[in-house]
Formats: C-alpha cells, structure tokens, sequence
C-alpha cells in the first residue's frame, strides 16, 4: 500500500573540533559508529550498502547508503526495522542527509532528516486527512 | 531520552496507524467528537467491543482523546499525536551528535598525539588534509596539539 503522507524536516547543526575526514569515518566505518550511535553496526558504505545500528536498548536502525561524497555529503535512508511496510517510519521512508563543511580548525555538521511524518497544526487539519485517507486500503473503504 | 524510552513512545503510533479500521475511527474523529456508539455503527460487520478496542488502541497510542458525557463516550483526534514522532527523532538526533562530537574529537587529539611515527597508511591519508587550512597555510601536528 503506498503512502503519501504529510511530512517534516528535522535540521540538526553542531559545531566539532575534527576534520571533515574524521567525522567521515565516524558515519561510514561499524567500528566508529558504535562509539556514539549504537551498541554495533552493519556499514557498507557504497551506494546501496547496507547501513544499520543497534541502538543501546533496543531500536535498530536500518537504511541504506545512498550518495556519498567523501568527506563533505552523505545521504542515507533512515526505518526503524521493527516498523513493518507501512507503518510510521518503516525501512526506506525517511532520508538522512549529512553536510559536512570545513571552518577552519571545525567542522560545520549540518543534519536533515527529511520525510518525518506530521501533522500540521489544528487550523490545517488537512495534513491529518491526506494522511489517513492515503492509507485507506479498498476493504477499509468497503466497509 | 534513552532509546528505550523512545520506542516506547513510537510503537504504539506505528501499531495504532497499521489499521485500517482505526484510521478510518480517526478519520471520523478528527473534525468533530464522535460518541462511542455512532462510531461503532459506521461498522455495522463488526462488534461493538471490537469497536471499543480499537479505540482503545488509539487512545494509548495518544492519537484521540476521550471524555464521558452523560452515559456517553466521546472521542476526538488529538492533532498532536504524530508530534511525537518527530519529537522522538529530534531528541535522538540532540543526544547521539552530542555523543559524535564527544567521541570525534576524542579521536582527533588522539590522532594529534600520534603524530606521524604510528600512522597507518589510513591515518596518513586522513592527516594529510586537515593539516591544510583554507588559506593555504600548512600547519605542523604540535601546533594543533597545543590548541
């Protein structure tokens, strides 16, 4: 069943003390993921490669790779595992984008999670709406 | 938030969302409140206790709200339901880059320290840029280190 949902954009910036280079290995290398994401983590990172992290107690994360420019840009798609197909935020349904920029002995991290399912406010119940009749299945629609 | 905590909050509204029974019961709640009855008569192949528990199941997911009116139970959509699910992604995202930035420059002085006598070809090619600024200047490892 297909969903288009209303979504949002999450935008994370931190400033760290490393290179471009280094932060690089830290979203693409198991070893180094698991120093600040997870417990472990499964890392191919080519595009298509599988990206997953088993958080400290319980979720894991499962996306892909999906454009990398070392070191500066790193796209992924971004599920929890548990989250069958069409559920919130299932495998494959939200993109992680990471913007990496030297600024002198810095990095500017930029992160944009994107596709994060919403709702608007009260006044634009429409978002509600289109999210729910969107996944209408026909048996739904029948009853 | 710890990540367990964090579930917790997101699996009910994945659950809740998985049904279609129950996004048609939101569906019907969220302009207007609906009592509990006319609700179920809107499935007239279903029992009302299968009714009443699929609207248990949005309650706890805090996706409706409910209140009693007279003899009657009343449902309304709760708009900020799905706010949690944002909310949970952006706390996760606050707690692990502040652990990023902790372990990434942990890692960078270490490698400061090492300088060149334990560098591992990985390690030299991952040097060899920072050590260039910008502006063109190259800055030696103990400059760095003394930062």
């Amino acid at each position: 069943m297909t969903q288009a949902i209303e979504t949002t954009t999450i935008e994370q910036y931190v400033r760290i003390a490393a290179s471009a280079e280094t932060l690089w290995e830290f979203w693409t290398q198991p070893d180094r993921l698991a120093e600040w994401w997870g417990t472990s983590a499964e890392a191919v990172a080519e595009p298509g490669g599988i990206f997953r992290v088993v958080m400290d107690s319980g979720p894991i994360m499962r996306g892909e790779y999906l454009e990398l420019d070392a070191p500066n840009r790193l796209v992924f798609s971004f599920g929890w595992e548990s989250n069958a197909s069409g559920e919130l935020m299932a495998p494959g349904t939200t993109r992680v984008e990471i913007t990496l920029t030297p600024d002198g002995d810095e990095t500017l991290l930029v992160l944009r999670h994107l596709d994060i399912p919403a709702t608007h406010a009260p006044d634009h119940a429409q978002g509600w709406s289109h999210f729910i009749i969107d996944c209408l299945s026909p048996a739904a629609s029948a009853a | 938030m710890n990540p367990l905590a964090m579930q917790d909050r997101i699996d009910p509204v994945a659950r809740a969302l998985a049904d279609t029974t129950r996004r048609s019961l939101l569906l019907l709640v969220r302009d207007r409140e609906v009592a509990a009855g006319d609700l179920a008569a809107e499935f007239p192949h279903m029992s009302r206790p299968a009714v009443s528990q699929h609207l248990k199941v949005l309650y706890d997911a805090g996706l409706v709200s409910t209140r009693s009116e007279g003899n009657r139970r009343m449902y309304h959509a709760r708009k900020e339901g799905l706010s949690d699910v944002r909310d949970f992604v952006n706390d996760m995202w606050i707690d692990n880059l502040a652990r990023l930035k902790d372990a990434a420059e942990g890692a960078e002085r270490q490698a400061s320290r090492a300088g060149s006598r334990t560098a591992s070809p990985q390690s030299v090619r991952l040097r060899s840029k920072p050590l260039q600024t910008e502006d063109g200047r190259t800055r030696n490892p103990d400059q760095r280190r003394n930062q």
